[in-house]
């Protein structure tokens, strides 16, 4: 009955203040300490009844990267990317005991090998020589082999370089503070995840392999009278990205001598800027060739308040930079606040459930180059399921006006691998895996996607969507959001499946096959062929899981894409996909062979790669794949980037004791 | 903190590093020609170094070729930044765009429809834009094809230039494009560097530095 004591407290408290709003003779600020320090002795007393219990984690990814094949001319960053190999081993520890919890996460980073900058000067000036040497106006061979070695150094400042951090660490206490249990504090200081309504405002969590969190203090109460719930969140801090790329080995480094604020306490530990024989650490972090982050500070509040049937949730964020050395629209903007209102009725008479959620952004960009721009915007968002029987018919539609996503204080010229670290997730009413929204497309658009499945029996369904919007940021750069007919693109995109499973349940299947079309409304290519064309796909994807005998499974997993686009990429129309087959011995593991192809003249066609699974116990797994992955490539916000193929081996073993 | 790998923290690690060190190749050997001196391009009337990467600094004069005029004259010929130093601006360069484009990359298309038009309206205020493309949509060294095809698909009214070994590179990676350095003619240093099409800051900022330079003159 951990509420008791609070409880007790509480009423000294009370009783301290003379049991009336009105009683503020004495000295109400030692009586206040006299209260919360009972409340905490009394606290405590009740946890020492508890044992401590502890949970360790055990996460190491010892990764080789050999010559992904993506080597180009004269170009140092196919070069940089090759040829290292590294440890990262992740140790998670928590111990509890009662409702406190504490946590702390290392991450320690080695590398056992590293490309040398001399190297790659002298591959890349020796493969020119290969291909014909220098051009007119080209620089000679000392020359070019000086600037690609000086580039590669340059790159590699803050690469490959030994860290241990520690990530992630709280503390956090979960109070009852009355004896039902109904009436709750949680308090945390240290690092946690964060998500207010559904992202628009703010969203800080794990996703793709990211973990972001604010590292500061949250307070979250809540109340539950009858039927009424009430709830209010309170929190502080600066924004923690992870602050290594395995992919890469790229860190993220603050400027040793420029923390201020909460970064002061927040930034203790973590990984600095450096001086390197290629890059001078200068005494501003918008001169030092390895700062590449700039702590944001970010606060929030949010109150939900639940009668009957509804939840409404208003919240706020504010982001506030202490200094910005990124010249895109949201990373210049010294501080941005954010705030929406929520609407949610989870059963709407048994057939049907809503959400609503209007948001209004402000920014304020940096001292100067502000005149022209728009400093100001917002977001509509809309999700409605419909029930009848059989037929679950659901809709999301999204009004989005210059509303922008909280994208972190990174510097993309430095830190290119970190530019989608964000703290808001702004829906997109798209399927999670859609990667074809180009450009600022989700910035000032209107539309949806209504999607409607129908269960045939209990073993069958089918599912179709239709997906339409206009934006008027994907083939134009429009921070802006001016309408206009010439800045619009209009996206068709529609996509039907079916899921069926066996009688058991042990075999299962999802297909599906799909469409995009997006055309402008202006022709992009003049002269008398000019198209309107911006991007086309048709695409199939499947995912099968056939129970053989016994222990043995074997499970077919693809996606195939036909891929057209106008502006950039290829000359030609592509295809691209990846088929993997694995078979399952329950409950050891699996063996899995894959191939995946992409004849987008940038990268190479064929891979192949092979993984083993072996698991250890129910908790902890070995996996070793070897082989080879594509790469990608991806344009958003006015910046291509190019995500390395990968060709290698990588051991992962994951043990909890 | 940084640490060095003096004792990695699992056992198996230590059984299996042996096959991912560097194999002891020690440091490569850098044959006498390519440590002769020299640069490509030394003009006598150019702010001399040091050169470097980050916004103060001052570029590094480097020479490209390919077309001076496009508008006017498909010729090709040799430009270099030293064309556009303007240390008094007696000729008139209040500000100097430097631009890179890959004909693969979506942002550098998008930015290049925009562009003749703004410097259709704010050449006559000092503005002048040089371009340099550096890779064609295979992602091969920029060809003089490649430099026809793109002016001719975008009505280019400005120095576009082939930069087939990417010098470039030395303010922005290949992989990151479009690059913009925002540059003063009076003493080639860096004003802004904008990683990608960023084209409200951008231009927000030409704008004014020109209304500021043209105003204090």
């Amino acid at each position: 009955m951990a509420g008791w004591p609070i409880f007790r407290a509480a009423h000294a408290f009370w009783t301290a203040r003379g049991g009336s709003s009105r009683g503020r003779a004495g000295r109400p600020l030692p009586k206040l300490g006299a209260a919360l320090a009972a409340l905490l002795s009394s606290t405590l007393a009740a946890a020492e009844e508890e044992a401590w219990q502890t949970q360790l984690t055990e996460q190491a990814a010892l990764i080789y990267n050999g010559d992904n094949r993506d080597t180009r001319s004269g170009d140092i960053t196919t070069k940089t990317n090759d040829s290292f190999s590294l440890l990262n081993n992740r140790l998670d520890a928590q111990a509890s005991r009662g409702s406190l919890v504490l946590s702390l996460r290392l991450d320690h980073l080695i590398f056992f090998s590293r490309p040398d900058p001399v190297r790659i000067g002298l591959d890349l000036t020796e493969l020119r020589t290969q291909q014909g040497g220098a051009g007119p106006s080209e620089p000679d061979d000392a020359a070019f082999f000086r600037q690609k070695t000086f580039e590669a150094g340059n790159d590699l400042s803050n690469r490959h370089i030994d860290w241990l951090i520690p990530a992630k660490y709280s503390a956090s206490y979960d109070l009852a503070l009355d004896a039902t249990g109904s009436a709750r504090l949680k308090s945390t200081l240290g690092d946690f995840h964060a998500q207010f309504g559904r992202g628009l405002v703010l969203s800080v969590r794990k996703q793709d392999g990211n973990d972001t969190t604010i590292r500061g203090a949250r307070l979250v109460t809540s109340l539950r009278k009858d039927d009424l719930r009430l709830g209010l969140t309170l929190l502080a801090g600066t924004g923690n990205p992870l602050r290594v790329d395995e992919q890469s080995g790229r860190y993220l480094g603050v400027h040793p001598k420029r923390a201020r604020g909460l970064a002061l306490l927040t930034e203790a530990g973590m990984p600095r800027a450096i001086d390197t024989d290629y890059v001078p650490l200068t005494e501003e972090c918008a001169t030092s060739g390895t700062c590449s982050f700039v702590p944001d500070e970010l606060y929030g509040a949010q109150l939900e308040v639940a009668p009957v049937g509804v939840q409404l949730s208003s919240q706020a964020s504010l982001l506030r930079r202490p200094e910005t050395i990124d010249q895109n629209l949201v990373r210049a903007s010294r501080q941005i606040l954010t705030a929406s209102q929520g609407l949610e009725v989870p059963s709407l008479g048994e057939f049907a459930s809503l959400y609503f959620e209007g948001a209004g952004q402000v920014r304020e960009p940096d001292v100067d180059s502000a005149e022209a721009l728009r400093k100001d915007g917002y977001a509509l968002y809309g999700n409605v399921d419909l029930f009848y029987e059989a037929v679950q018919l659901s809709f999301e539609g999204k009004h989005y006006r210059a509303f922008f996503p909280l994208s972190a204080g990174v510097s993309v010229a430095r830190a290119r691998e970190f530019s989608p670290v964000r703290y808001s997730q702004v829906p997109t009413t798209e399927p999670v895996w859609n990667t074809s929204q180009f450009e600022n497309f989700n910035t000032c658009v209107s539309g949806g996607r209504s999607r409607v499945d129908v269960h045939l029996g209990q073993r069958a369904s089918v599912f179709a969507w239709l997906g339409r919007y206009d934006s008027w940021a994907e083939s134009v750069a429009n921070e802006n959001c001016v309408i206009s007919e010439d800045r619009r693109n209009r996206i068709w995109d529609l996509a039907t499946g079916t899921e069926l499973s066996s009688a058991d349940r042990r075999s299962k299947s999802v297909l599906s096959v799909g469409l995009r079309d997006d055309v402008t409304a202006r022709a992009l290519v003049p002269g008398p062929e000019g198209s309107r064309v911006f991007y086309r796909e048709a695409y199939c994807r499947y995912d099968l899981l056939f129970h053989v005998e016994g222990p043995y499974s074997v499970q077919l997993q693809g996606w195939h894409r036909y891929r057209n686009q106008a502006v950039g990429g290829p000359a030609e129309p592509w295809v691209a996909g990846e088929h993997s087959t694995a078979l399952e011995l329950a409950p050891f593991g699996n063996l899995a062979f894959g191939v995946e192809y992409d004849t987008n003249p940038l990268t190479p066609d064929l891979y192949f790669n092979g993984q083993l699974s072996y698991r250890i116990n129910s908790a902890s797994n070995l996996t070793l794949f070897a082989g080879q992955r594509r790469g990608a490539l991806r344009c958003v916000a006015g910046v291509c980037r190019i995500f390395p193929p990968f060709e290698g081996a990588r051991l992962d073993l994951t043990w909890r004791p | 903190m940084m640490h060095r790998p003096l004792a990695p923290s699992l056992v198996f690690v230590l059984v299996l590093s042996p096959g991912l060190g560097g194999c002891g190749s020690g440091a490569p050997t850098i044959p006498d020609e390519l440590l002769a001196c020299g640069g490509q391009s030394n003009e006598d009337d150019y702010p001399p170094g040091p050169y470097g990467a980050e916004v103060g600094d001052t570029v590094e004069n480097f020479r490209f070729r390919g077309y001076a005029q496009p508008a006017a004259s498909r010729e090709l010929s040799n430009v270099s930044f030293a064309d556009f130093f303007d240390r008094d601006g007696s000729s008139g360069v209040r500000l100097l765009l430097l631009n890179t484009a890959a004909a693969w990359c979506q942002p550098c298309q998008i930015e290049h429809l925009d562009l003749p038009r703004r410097v259709e309206e704010l050449g006559p205020r000092g503005l002048r834009v040089l371009s340099m493309l550096f890779q064609d949509s295979d992602g091969r060294p920029a060809a003089e094809s490649t430099l026809e095809s793109w002016v001719t698909t975008f009505d280019t009214n400005f120095p576009m230039l082939l930069d087939p070994a990417y010098q470039m590179g030395r303010y922005g990676p290949a992989d990151t494009p479009p690059l913009n350095l925002v540059v003063d003619p009076r003493d080639m240093s860096i004003l802004r560097i904008f990683v990608g099409n960023q084209e409200g800051p951008m231009w927000s900022f030409v704008e004014e530095e020109l209304d500021r330079r043209n105003a204090s003159r």
